[in-house]
């Protein structure tokens, strides 16, 4: 269970996120959705303890994060939108290095090493320099290094950019089976057909506020009375940059449709 | 891994792999073990991560097989130098007496100070700015103290290097010649790896409360020119201590040295604390020279104590991950994009060159996002060349790009990002100092240069030329690895950017150079015609030696890296430098020579004779690196960028 109480977090005059409030409960897909800019990626970074928020807090299954970041930082996985990868060490070298890092029982690492190099397809090039790689295959051992110490929460920020078809479909069918086991899966994206296939519940940001939180059915249900708009539509309406944005919570309404 | 394994992975569930952990409280750890443990596993990771580790890998990426034999030649060579000092200064106590050994040690120590201090700024902002692999490592359960402490480390040893092949040779040496005890010498050895630490920490910090109060990407620019004032005013404090009067001194009057006047003050100065602890063990005083030992260690303790502690709490706060990225993104995109956008006419390509970018998008595309266009424009650029490719004229390669408007809208953006490039700063900062102080120096000993006339100028000319070329033929190469395989997937040519990035070099400094000699010539009361014909001789030397080290960062571009910034300029900067250095050096004694020999000719030689006779010879000289890079740098440029993919 992810909690974020009133996060906020400004940079001089500039408030990238403003009270933010957010549940998150274990085992559920939960796409963060928004604009460029609207706060997305500062709202991860506090999260999983890498910003320290300016008012409010975050509790990771009941543990603050600003309190207790190292225990916090054992279940999490992150995937940033540009992975930093080390071009001169291979993969195996890479996911021995975060396995000493998340302190991975050294019995069991090489195993795992192996299975996730295989399970991504990259096990032909497992002692090949990662600057040698393509995005696509740079984006497999990140998300490798993800998943091989089994963090409890998964944070991703766009993790199909540059996959090929087949590893995109295999990623989320592997982030609805890890949700299906109890991770909680926190997935920023801008590609609206992924959040809407896979995701449980949707947030959408804007300006560093929350402007609409909930299932994609009761979105629907709040923006259009029940019509069938797609969640592209309801992003579009909500997000409109000539206009500040109107709250959708649950049990609220639009406040530009009245 | 065998294609069985791989076939098993894809048939392998990823619940099979990944089991999802219930949550135990409390796990917060961090003894001083698990520290430690962290600690060790982030300097391995720096030793992998560096230029000199073997190539272990399958990987046919280049290994930079020079690194370790350049590292020990200048390793035997800075031995061999700090030998030589460590006899001249036990020469010159036994002459002297031991109050110069007092004075030398505690000159010594400001120097190395502020040599230091002024040295270490750059290498701290490139450390915690420009490496993103923090972002990285403060996500992970590391202990945050291990990451900071390692990355000080990794600051400090670039320090320890140098201090250790000069200082540690020369004060052992000095402790042997003067007969002191064997444990003068392991004092000696733990004082002057103990020395680097306070300029790195104090480096450190100044960087940590400049990136708290602006950001990174302005701190960057104000501490390098900061770093230079620094050295500068050391330089002129330290030269009004123990020199005297400016106007009496000057190079040829080194050897004053030797009569330093000694500041007992000096002592108590904390840069100078392993000094006064180093003069007292090699005069017998234990009591002092433990009690200075002792006191320098307690120092070093609690710099790299307040290092560590600065820098988790400037990283936790989120001030440098935040404005830092953003922002350097915006500045790359608003400088690259535009520009190229509205100054390079998109020309008709001929056949040849169709074929080339046609490949070259070919190529960009294969390579994946490592060869894309920095930004979205570029991908714009990249779509219109390749369909532009497929319009044939009759135009030729070289000459469809030709036209002038590519050519300085290239120069003029590589001057843009050159000036906005904090590296460009960090490196011409020190060297502009450098020369300053070199200047100076002629300036107060103008009688003996004079006598030397044209040779003489020509000669110190093209040593500042030959630091400055260098280098910014290296940093326009290979400074912008994105952009310029953007620009070569345009319909410019290779060459038409090869150019451009000569010429962006070539012109500013060059015009420098030329300033700086008129006003030399001028001091000195050179003739006109003696400074016309330096001037002359200066051109085709600059071309000479920016065309060499051009050339010989073409052919050798380095470790293919994306994020070791500093080792990817550093490392093909001392080969350029060194290879490129040699041949400059050999022109410029040619041209040299020419000039000497024309002088003395001067009675029997008409004057206009002489003048063509003295441009000549270095025209001939430069003509032949120049001809080489017209030949084969564009070529050279495109291995460069797509296939080395550096």
């Amino acid at each position: 269970m992810i909690e974020c109480q009133h996060l906020t977090k400004a940079f001089g005059n500039f408030i990238a996120v403003n009270g933010l409030d957010l549940q998150i409960p274990d085992g559920e897909i939960f796409g963060f959705l928004g604009p460029n800019g609207a706060g997305k990626t500062t709202t991860i970074q506090m999260m999983i303890g890498l910003l320290r928020p300016t008012s409010g807090r975050v509790l990771l299954n009941g543990l603050d994060v600003e309190q207790h970041p190292v225990a916090v930082k054992r279940q999490i996985g992150y995937v940033p939108d540009e992975p930093y990868l080390y071009d001169r060490l291979t993969p195996v070298e890479f996911l021995e290095l975060i396995c000493d890092l998340y302190h991975v029982d050294r019995t069991a690492r090489a195993r795992k090493i192996e299975q996730l190099l295989s399970f991504f397809a990259l096990s032909d090039s497992a002692h090949e320099r990662i600057g040698s790689f393509s995005h696509g295959m740079r984006q497999k051992v990140a998300l490798a290094a993800a998943l091989i110490h089994d963090p409890r929460v998964l944070f991703l920020d766009e993790p199909t950019v540059g996959l090929d078809p087949r590893a995109a479909r295999q990623l989320k069918d592997t982030l609805v089976a890890l949700a299906q086991q109890g991770a909680t899966i926190v997935l920023c994206t801008h590609i609206l057909e992924i959040a809407e296939r896979i995701c449980d519940r949707v947030a959408i940001i804007d300006h560093g506020r929350l402007v609409a939180d909930g299932t994609l059915a009761e979105l629907r249900e709040r923006a259009a009375g029940g019509t069938a708009v797609s969640l592209e539509d309801i992003f579009l309406q909500l997000t409109d940059q000539n206009q500040a944005p109107a709250p959708l919570r649950e049990g609220g309404t639009n406040d530009r449709d009245r | 891994m065998t294609e069985t394994a791989s076939r098993r992975g894809r048939d392998m569930n990823i619940t099979d792999i990944v089991s999802v952990r219930p949550m135990a409280s409390g796990q917060e750890t961090s003894g001083w073990r698990q520290i430690g443990r962290d600690f060790l596993a982030l300097m391995i990771l720096a030793w992998r991560t560096s230029s000199l580790r073997p190539n272990s890998s399958r990987s046919s990426g280049t290994s930079n097989r020079l690194a370790i034999p350049l590292l020990l030649f200048s390793g035997i060579v800075l031995i061999i130098l700090g030998i030589g000092a460590g006899n001249g200064m036990a020469l010159a106590v036994r002459f002297l007496g031991s109050d110069t050994l007092a004075a030398i040690l505690n000159w010594e120590a400001l120097l190395i100070f502020g040599l230091l201090f002024m040295t270490a700024i750059p290498n701290v902002l490139r450390t915690y700015t420009e490496q993103s692999d923090l972002r990285l490592l403060l996500t992970t359960p590391a202990a945050p103290i291990a990451v900071f402490a390692a990355r000080f480390c990794m600051t400090l040893l670039g320090s320890e290097f140098l201090i250790g092949c000069i200082a540690l040779p020369a004060v052992i040496t000095l402790a042997l010649a003067l007969g002191a005890a064997p444990l003068s010498s392991i004092l000696a050895i733990i004082l002057v790896l103990l020395l680097p630490i306070l300029p790195v920490g104090l480096a450190t910090g100044t960087v940590f409360v400049l990136l708290h109060i602006i950001p990174a990407a302005r701190a960057r620019n104000l501490t390098t020119t900061l770093a230079s004032l620094t050295g500068i005013a050391f330089y002129l404090v330290s030269r009004s201590l123990f020199m005297g009067s400016f106007s009496t001194t000057g190079p040829v009057n080194a050897p004053r040295i030797l009569t330093l006047p000694t500041y007992t003050w000096l002592a108590w100065l904390p840069t100078n604390w392993p000094a006064s602890a180093l003069f007292a063990a090699l005069q017998g005083a234990w009591g002092s020279a433990f009690a200075g030992t002792a006191l320098t260690l307690a120092l070093s303790v609690a710099i790299i104590g307040a290092v560590v502690r600065g820098a988790e709490r400037l990283f936790s706060v989120g001030w440098l991950n935040y404005q830092e990225v953003p922002r350097r993104r915006a500045r790359r995109t608003r400088t690259m994009a535009p520009i190229m956008a509205t100054s390079l006419p998109l020309q008709p390509a001929s056949g040849e060159m169709k074929e080339k970018e046609t490949m070259a998008a070919e190529q960009t595309l294969a390579n994946g996002p490592a060869a894309r266009p920095a930004n979205q424009q570029g991908i714009l650029m990249t779509a219109t060349s390749v369909a532009s490719a497929e319009a044939p004229t009759a135009a030729s390669a070289r000459g469809a790009a030709h036209g002038a408007a590519p050519l300085w809208a290239l120069v003029h953006t590589n001057w843009r990002t050159l000036l906005r490039d904090p590296q460009f700063i960090a490196i011409f900062g020190p060297r502009a100092f450098s020369g300053a102080i070199v200047t100076f120096a002629f300036l107060g000993a103008h009688s003996s240069l004079r006598s030397l006339g044209v040779g003489g100028l020509v000669l110190a000319m093209s040593l500042y030329a030959y630091f400055f070329l260098g280098a910014a033929g290296v940093l326009v190469l290979t400074r912008e690895p994105g952009g310029l395989r953007m620009v070569l997937t345009t319909t410019v040519s290779a060459w038409t950017v090869l150019q451009a990035m000569f010429l962006a070099v070539l012109m500013p400094i060059l015009l420098l150079l030329e300033m700086v000699m008129v006003l030399l010539g001028a001091v000195l009361h050179m003739a006109v015609v003696q400074m016309a014909i330096a001037a002359g001789e200066l051109v085709p030397i600059s071309i000479a030696l920016l065309a060499l080290a051009m050339l010989v960062i073409l052919l050798f571009p380095g470790q293919p890296s994306r994020q070791s910034l500093n080792l990817r300029r550093i490392w093909p900067s001392s080969q350029a430098a060194l290879l490129g250095g040699l041949g400059g050096f050999i022109l410029m004694a040619i041209a040299a020579g020419a000039t000497v020999s024309g002088l003395l000719l001067l009675t029997q030689t008409p004057l206009w004779w002489l003048g063509i006779c003295l441009l000549l010879l270095p025209v001939l000289s430069a003509a032949a690196p120049g001809a080489a890079l017209y030949h084969v740098g564009p070529g050279l440029l495109e291995r460069m960028a797509f296939v080395k993919n550096f």
